[in-house]
């Protein structure tokens, strides 16, 4: 019997411990740990873009935060430059939350280095776009150069959603 | 009210009892131990493992959660398993494979084989492998490449690989 009072409290400590995440997230108090999502980004959105993003090249993490329907949903992430604008890469992407939120709802706010942008996403189609990013992702993030590097042919979401990736263009908002 | 708190509780107690007895894996920090029977036999071709993303592992150095679900890549039949590292995050199980013991278990199909892990550094030795990790870890294909070192333009950005080739266990 007092076993199962000391187990009831133990799990209801820990029931606790999980309310107040969810409040502190609801309320905005807990920001993107490593691979582990967070809520509300913190700080002041900059009143204005800037007109070349290049210097991201030196930037290996970002902070992006979507929307999960009313509540924000915030990550940690890669990024990548191509011809001064702002890209944002996923791997698995329609595995992932933070891009099915954002194919909802494109208006994000992205976090550079303590600064925050308030920006809309905008999924890049254009092949020779994606192919100077796959070859910029490989040695920005991974170290590797590659001969003639090209997606996977024949990989598509509905054939393998699991490793499909994707890229989004940073736009100011309209 | 109260039986709704006893309801989350209940939740929260489920998910630490799972924890503890499931054999389940808590994400990258490592699972509870590999459940099967030992092999009787040294695999001498891993191939057939090819069309899986990941296998079970267990480390043979002490840890409360010493499997995980390692990436691995398959050439000439060789066993390699596979790992990424951030700046500030490296998978329990590189560390503990590479510092300590390079024992290792293989878990396939409730089969549970020894070997040792052979932690590889050589850049161009591990060249070769790199066409079929791009391929099924990053969905790139490519007939050759190499690792650079890191450029002016993408200072102190690049992740850290980690591969251990699976040897046979010493007689």
């Amino acid at each position: 019997m007092r076993l199962r009072v000391l187990g009831m409290r133990v799990a209801a400590f820990f029931a606790a411990l999980v309310l107040v995440a969810v409040v502190a997230w609801l309320v905005g108090g807990v920001e993107p740990y490593g691979p582990i999502a967070g809520g509300r980004l913190r700080g002041e959105p900059e009143a204005s873009l800037p007109e070349d993003w290049s210097f991201v090249d030196r930037v290996a993490e970002v902070q992006v935060e979507t929307h999960l329907g009313p509540l924000p949903w915030s990550v940690t992430t890669w990024c990548l430059s191509h011809q001064g604008r702002l890209y944002l890469p996923a791997r698995n992407c329609l595995e992932k939350r933070w891009v099915k939120n954002l194919l909802a709802d494109p208006d994000v706010r992205v976090r550079i280095q303590g600064r925050s942008y308030e920006l809309r996403a905008i999924k890049e189609e254009d092949p020779d776009v994606y192919q100077a990013l796959i070859e910029q992702m490989l040695i920005k993030y991974l170290g590797i150069e590659a001969e003639r590097p090209q997606p996977v042919a024949g990989v598509t979401p509905e054939a393998d959603g699991r490793a499909y990736g994707c890229a989004f263009r940073m736009e100011p908002r309209r | 009210m109260s039986a709704w708190i006893r309801s989350i509780a209940r939740l929260a107690a489920a998910a630490l009892l799972s924890l503890g007895m499931g054999g389940c894996e808590v994400g990258p920090l490592g699972g509870t131990p590999l459940r099967g029977e030992p092999a009787t036999e040294n695999v001498r071709d891993w191939s057939f493992l090819e069309p899986r993303y990941a296998i079970e592992i267990e480390t043979h150095a002490g840890s409360l959660l010493p499997s995980a679900q390692a990436r691995f890549v398959v050439q000439d039949g060789v066993l390699w398993l596979y790992a990424m590292a951030t700046a500030g995050f490296e998978v329990p199980w590189v560390r503990r494979l590479r510092d300590q013991d390079p024992g290792v278990t293989i878990g396939v199909d409730g089969k549970l084989h020894q070997g040792r892990a052979v932690w590889v550094s050589d850049a161009t030795a591990l060249a070769p492998l790199l066409p079929a990790v791009l391929r099924k870890y990053h969905m790139v294909e490519t007939s050759r490449a190499r690792f650079v070192p890191s450029p002016e333009r993408f200072p102190g950005t690049q992740i850290r690989h980690a591969f251990f080739r699976v040897d046979p266990p010493p007689r």
